[in-house]
C-alpha cells in the first residue's frame, strides 16, 4: 500500500528545476538512497528560470559538503569565480565605497574586539584610515587576487571565507547531471492542475494528461507557487514599504579587464546596479522602484554603467518583498521564491533556498503523529532566517544620506523595531550582534554601520587595557603586513585559470 | 557619550558574590582608574562546597586565579561531569558530561547515527560517545598537561576558603574594602542616590548589589517567582568522611523526599540536600544515610530555595547573583546566576553615566541566559518517573511553554533548536534528556539510508578512541597531585 497520508514520504516530487529545484534535487539524492526515498522532479523547457542568486555566500560551501558536491567540478562546470565579499558603491552617501567582507575585521588587540580598538583611535583623531584597510579579505579585493584561507587558525591568513559567482542557468544544468547520476528521475511538461484534499496533494496533472502522484511534494516553481498555491491575503507577510523595490532588469556583458573576486552593488537614484563577474561573461542587473522610475529609465541607467559589451537585451522581472507566514502546508514544502522574496542585495537568495533544504532534511516526515511539530520547528526556523535578512537589507536603505526622493523616504521609514535597537547599540558602544548561527555576524554589521556613515561614538571601555600609542603603532604594523601578504597571493583570473576553468571560457 | 565615565563602583554585600564580582571588576576596569570599594554586609550566603561548571575556569583566567591555588587553598577536586542516580526507577545512573559527544562530518547530526545503531541493538548509552563520559566512568580525571579535546571540567571547591582566596587578591589588585553593619539605601529616579553607612555617606558612579537574598538595593516588587518550576525547596548541608578514591564528578542522588548533590572536596565529602519543605531533619538524615549508605553529620542550618530572577539592571545600580538570579542548585546552579550577571557586565562595562543601553543589553542577555537554565533544570524534574507524591507533582507540573516545545520535538525526532551562546549547550541537552529516558520516537529517516559497515566503523572507532584516551588520564588524586596538593 502507498504511503499517502502524513507519514514517511516514499515517493518526493520537486516541481520547477531552476536554482531552488535542482539544489533541492541534489540534497536529497545525496542524504536518501533510491529504495528509500524515489525522488522526481517536474519541469518544462517552455519556462524559463528566473536564475537569481549568481552571488553566493559561504555557507554554500557547508551545502556543498551536505549534498556532496566537488568544489572544482561546480566551478568548472558553471563559469565560476570566486567571491571575498560585496562592493557597496554610493551606498549611505554619492561618493562612498566600502566593502563587506566574508571575514573579520583585524583580530583581537590588548584585551578587546579589533573594531573597538579601531574606533578607540578613529576617535583620538589618529590617522587609521577606514576599518576595511584591516581585513585580509577587503585588501585582496582590491589588488583583485585569491586563494582559499589558510588552515592555521594563528595566522592572519585563516580570518576570511570565501564564496562563489556562478552562471544560475549553468548551475542548473550541472546539479541536474549530479542529481540524474544518482538516479533522480525528471519528467519534462506543464503542471495544469494540482489535486488536492484539502491542504493534502495526491498529485500534479501535467498537459500530456500524465498523472504524478507523491507523498510529499516540493514547490520550486518560483514566484508561481504552482503547488502551495495561492494563500489567502493574511498569510503574506508584505515588507515592501520597507523594501520598496520590485523590479529589476539584467543583461550580460563581455568578461571585462576588472575580474573581480567580489560582487559590485552600486547604488542608483531609485535603487541598486549589480555586476557579478564570471568566467565568460559579466552579469549585469539594477534593481528599483518602479514608483520611482519607469523601466525605460531603469534600463538606460543600467546600460550606462556596464563595462563591457552588451551580448543580449535587457530582461525584465517583477517581484515583490515579504515572505508567506508558513513555507510548510500539509504535504507541501515552498522553497526558494515560491515561500518569499528578498531582494539579492546580499546574496542571500541561494542561502534561503539551502536553509529551507537542509532543515527540511531535518525535519524530514517520519511517523504520522509527528507531522505537525515537525512542520512547525521547520517554519519556525525559516522565519527566524528570513527575519534576520530583512533587518540586515532595511539597514543599507535606512542609513543614508542621498538626495533623491526614494532614498529621501528609505531614511524616513520607521525601521522594524529590532533593526533600530541594533543600530542604536552599535552606534552608542559599537556593540555588534554575535548570532552563532544564521547570516550576518558582528563583521557584517561592523561592515555596513561603518561604511554608510554611522560608526560608534564609543568603545568597550576594556580597549583602554593598551596605550593608545600602542594601539596605533600595532594598527599600522598590521596595515603594512597584511598588503604585503596579498601581494602575494595569486592574481584571482590566474587562481580561476588554474583550478577552476571552465570548459567555455 | 553622555555624563562623565565611570570612576566608582561600590559592591555592597558579601560571600562569593561580592568578592568574585569585586576581583573581576578590579582585573577588567581597575587599572583603567576604576576604584572599586566593598561595603561588606554582615551575613554570608556562600555555602559550604561551591559546584563549579567548566565555565568558571574562563573566568579564572581573566581574574589571573590558578589551579595551585585552588587546589592548595580551597581543597579543589577536579570535576568533568555530573551523574545523575535514582531518578529514574527503571533507568541505569547515566552521566552528562562536560563534553562534546560523537563526530563532526556528516550531514545527520551525532544524535541520529546514535539513534539508527540503537535500533539495530547497540548498546552503548550516548554519553559513552564523549571523552569525559568515559573518563568519569573510569573515575579519571582531566589531562595533566595540554588541552583536552572536545570535553572540560569544573570544580569542587571549598566555599569559604574560595572566598577568602578571592578576597585576598581582590584587596591586593587595589580593592578597599569596609565591612558595614547597617545601610540606608538613597533613592534617585532611575537608581541610587546615595548609601548612608553608620557615620559616613557613600556615593559611586556604579553600584552593584551583591547582598544575596536580602537584595538591599534592588527595587522591590520586579521579583519574578520560579517555584512552580523547582519542587524542592529546602536546602541543607551534611558531610560524611571522605572516601578513598575521589570521584571526579557530582553525583546526584534521587530518594523519596529530594535529591542530594555528593560532593568530594580534598579532605571531606559534602552532601547538598535538596528536600521537600514538610521534611523534618531527622527524617531527611535518615533517608540521606540509607541511601548513600555510611553515617553523615548535618553542617548549618536549613535554607529556603527561593527561586526566580530579577531584571538586574535599573539605572545605575546592577543587582548580581543571589540578589537578582536564584536558579535551582541542580549542575552548577548555585554559581550560574552568578556567573552568568557576571560575564555580561564586563562584556558591557558602561561607558559614563548614562548607561541606559547597556542596561537593556544586561538585562535582554542576562534573562536569555538564565531562562535557558531554569529550562534546562526544570526538564530533569519533568522527566523523573519517580513514584512518590512530591516527584510525581514535579513532572506533572506544567512547564514554560519554551520547554514544551523543545521536549515535543526532541521526543519526535531528537532535533534540538539552534544554540547560541548558552551555559547548556546541545549536547549538554542531548546527554540530559536521553539520560533520563526521552528517547525519540521517530529518528530521522534519513538515518535508514546510511550503510550498515560504514557506521559500525564510525562509532567503534569513537569509543575506542575515547577508552584509549581515558585509560592515559590521572586519578583525581595524580592530577591534585601535579598542582601541587601534598
Amino acid at each position: 500500500m502507498r504511503n499517502t497520508a502524513q507519514g514517511q514520504p516514499k515517493t518526493v516530487v520537486i516541481l520547477g528545476g531552476g536554482t531552488a529545484g535542482w539544489m533541492t534535487a541534489t540534497a536529497l539524492t545525496a542524504v536518501f538512497n533510491p529504495e528509500q526515498v524515489r525522488v522526481r522532479l517536474v519541469e518544462s523547457d517552455d519556462i524559463g528560470i528566473v536564475g537569481v542568486g549568481e552571488a553566493t555566500l559561504p555557507a554554500i560551501r557547508e551545502f556543498n559538503a551536505f549534498a556532496g558536491i566537488a568544489e572544482r567540478d561546480m566551478l568548472a562546470a558553471t563559469q565560476g569565480t570566486y567571491k571575498l565579499g560585496i562592493e557597496f558603491v554610493d551606498w549611505g552617501r554619492i561618493g562612498s565605497r566600502y566593502v563587506h567582507p566574508f571575514g573579520a575585521h583585524g583580530r583581537p588587540l590588548g584585551g578587546a574586539a579589533f573594531h573597538h580598538q579601531w574606533n578607540r583611535a578613529r576617535l583620538a583623531g589618529a590617522p587609521v584610515g577606514p576599518i576595511d584597510d584591516y581585513a585580509y579579505a577587503i585588501e585582496a579585493c582590491r589588488q583583485n587576487r585569491f586563494e582559499p584561507p589558510s588552515l592555521d587558525t594563528s595566522r592572519v591568513e585563516s580570518t576570511y571565507s570565501y564564496a562563489y559567482h556562478f552562471d544560475a542557468g549553468l548551475y542548473a544544468g550541472f546539479l541536474r547531471r549530479v542529481a540524474e547520476g544518482r538516479g533522480l528521475l525528471r519528467t519534462e511538461g506543464r503542471v495544469e492542475a494540482v489535486e488536492r484534499t484539502g491542504d493534502h496533494i495526491t498529485a500534479l496533472r501535467l498537459a500530456s494528461c500524465e498523472r504524478i502522484e507523491g507523498d510529499l511534494f516540493i514547490d520550486c516553481s518560483g514566484f508561481r507557487a504552482i503547488a502551495i498555491g495561492e494563500q489567502p491575503g493574511d498569510a503574506w507577510e508584505d515588507w515592501s514599504h520597507w523594501l520598496p523595490c520590485d523590479r529589476a532588469v539584467a543583461v550580460p556583458t563581455a568578461r571585462s579587464e576588472a575580474f573581480t573576486p567580489f560582487t559590485r552593488s552600486t547604488a542608483s537614484s531609485a535603487g541598486w546596479l549589480w555586476r557579478i563577474p564570471l568566467q565568460h561573461r559579466t552579469g549585469n542587473g539594477h534593481v528599483y522602484s518602479s514608483a520611482h522610475i519607469s523601466d525605460d529609465e531603469a534600463a538606460a541607467a543600467l546600460l550606462a554603467g556596464v563595462d563591457g559589451d552588451v551580448l543580449a537585451e535587457p530582461r525584465f522581472l517583477r517581484f515583490r518583498s515579504g515572505r508567506r507566514r508558513a513555507s510548510w502546508l500539509g504535504n507541501c514544502v515552498a522553497v526558494g521564491l515560491s515561500s518569499g522574496f528578498l531582494e539579492p542585495l546580499e546574496s542571500t537568495s541561494i542561502y534561503l533556498i539551502q536553509a529551507a533544504v537542509t532543515n527540511l532534511v531535518k525535519f524530514w516526515p517520519g511517523a504520522a503523529n509527528g507531522h505537525a511539530v515537525l512542520r512547525d520547528a521547520f517554519n519556525s526556523t525559516i522565519d527566524l532566517e528570513y527575519d534576520r535578512v530583512r533587518d540586515f537589507l532595511i539597514l543599507h536603505y535606512w542609513l543614508n544620506d542621498r538626495p533623491e526622493p526614494f532614498w529621501r523616504e528609505r531614511r524616513e521609514t520607521e525601521p522594524p523595531a529590532s533593526l533600530r535597537e541594533t543600530a542604536a547599540l552599535f552606534q552608542s558602544r559599537g556593540h555588534a550582534p554575535s548570532y552563532r548561527n544564521g547570516l550576518f555576524a558582528a563583521p557584517s554589521w561592523i561592515s555596513v554601520m561603518t561604511g554608510q556613515g554611522a560608526p560608534p561614538q564609543g568603545y568597550d571601555r576594556l580597549a583602554d587595557h593598551m596605550p593608545l600609542a600602542q594601539v596605533i603603532s600595532a594598527l599600522q604594523d598590521e596595515r603594512a603586513r597584511l598588503v604585503a601578504r596579498v601581494a602575494a597571493m595569486p592574481f584571482h583570473a590566474d587562481y580561476v585559470m588554474r583550478n577552476a576553468l571552465g570548459r567555455a571560457a | 557619550m553622555k555624563g562623565a565615565p565611570i570612576s566608582h563602583v561600590v559592591i555592597v554585600g558579601s560571600g562569593v558574590d561580592a568578592w568574585l564580582t569585586a576581583l573581576a571588576l578590579a582585573r577588567a576596569v581597575g587599572p583603567l582608574g576604576v576604584a572599586i570599594k566593598v561595603l561588606q554586609t554582615p551575613t554570608n550566603p556562600t555555602p559550604v562546597v561551591l559546584d563549579a561548571l567548566p565555565a568558571l575556569r574562563a573566568l579564572h583566567r581573566l581574574l589571573g586565579v590558578d589551579e595551585q591555588a585552588l587546589v592548595t587553598q580551597c581543597g579543589a577536586v577536579p570535576v568533568v561531569g555530573q551523574r545523575f542516580t535514582g531518578w529514574n526507577l527503571d533507568q541505569p545512573p547515566f552521566v552528562r558530561a562536560y563534553a562534546s559527544v560523537g563526530d563532526g562530518g556528516s550531514h545527520l547530526e551525532f544524535i541520529q547515527h546514535w539513534l539508527r545503531a540503537r535500533t539495530l541493538g547497540m548498546t552503548a548509552s550516548f554519553g559513552d560517545f564523549s571523552p569525559a563520559g568515559v573518563a568519569a566512568a573510569k573515575r579519571r580525571g582531566p589531562p595533566i598537561q595540554g588541552e583536552w579535546n572536545g570535553a572540560d571540567y569544573g570544580y569542587h571547591l571549598d566555599g569559604a576558603a574560595y572566598v577568602e582566596l578571592l578576597q585576598r587578591k581582590a584587596l591586593a589588585a587595589g580593592v578597599t574594602l569596609r565591612a558595614v553593619q547597617s545601610l540606608t539605601v538613597h533613592r534617585r529616579e532611575g537608581g541610587v542616590e546615595h548609601l548612608d553607612i553608620a557615620d559616613s555617606c557613600v556615593s559611586a558612579d556604579l553600584y552593584i548589589d551583591a547582598t544575596g537574598e536580602d537584595a538591599r538595593l534592588a527595587l522591590a516588587g520586579s521579583w519574578e517567582d520560579w517555584s512552580a518550576c523547582f519542587p524542592f525547596p529546602k536546602l541543607g548541608y551534611f558531610t560524611a568522611s571522605r572516601t578513598d578514591q575521589l570521584e571526579a564528578l557530582t553525583e546526584n542522588v534521587a530518594f523519596p523526599s529530594g535529591w542530594a548533590a555528593v560532593l568530594d572536596l580534598a579532605a571531606t565529602r559534602v552532601i547538598a540536600a535538596v528536600l521537600e519543605d514538610q521534611i523534618s531533619g531527622d527524617t531527611a538524615k535518615m533517608e540521606l544515610e540509607a541511601v548513600l549508605g555510611g553515617s553523615l553529620s548535618h553542617s548549618g542550618a536549613y535554607t529556603a530555595a527561593r527561586p526566580g530572577m530579577r531584571d538586574g539592571w535599573v539605572g545605575n545600580c546592577v543587582s548580581l547573583g543571589r540578589s537578582a538570579i536564584r536558579t535551582d542548585v541542580l549542575e552548577g546552579g548555585w554559581l550560574l546566576g552568578l556567573q552568568i550577571g557576571l560575564s555580561h557586565l564586563i562584556a558591557n562595562f558602561p561607558l559614563c553615566q548614562d548607561m541606559a543601553g547597556e542596561a537593556r543589553l544586561f538585562n535582554s542577555a542576562v534573562r536569555r541566559h538564565a531562562e535557558a537554565v531554569r529550562d534546562y533544570q526544570t526538564a530533569n524534574y519533568r522527566l523523573s518517573n519517580r513514584s512518590e507524591p512530591k516527584w510525581r507533582q514535579a513532572a506533572r507540573a506544567p512547564v514554560p511553554s519554551s520547554l514544551q516545545a523543545r521536549l515535543d520535538l526532541f521526543a519526535l525526532r531528537g532535533a534540538l533548536p539552534p544554540f547560541e551562546d548558552e551555559v547548556f549547550q546541545a549536547d549538554d541537552w542531548r546527554m540530559m534528556l536521553l539520560g533520563h529516558g526521552l528517547i525519540p520516537t521517530d529518528a530521522n529517516p534519513a538515518g535508514k539510508s546510511l550503510d550498515d559497515a560504514v557506521e559500525r566503523q564510525r562509532l567503534l572507532g569513537i569509543i575506542q578512541r575515547n577508552v584509549e584516551e581515558a585509560a592515559g588520564l590521572p586519578s583525581v588524586e595524580a592530577w591534585r597531585s601535579s598542582r601541587g596538593a601534598a
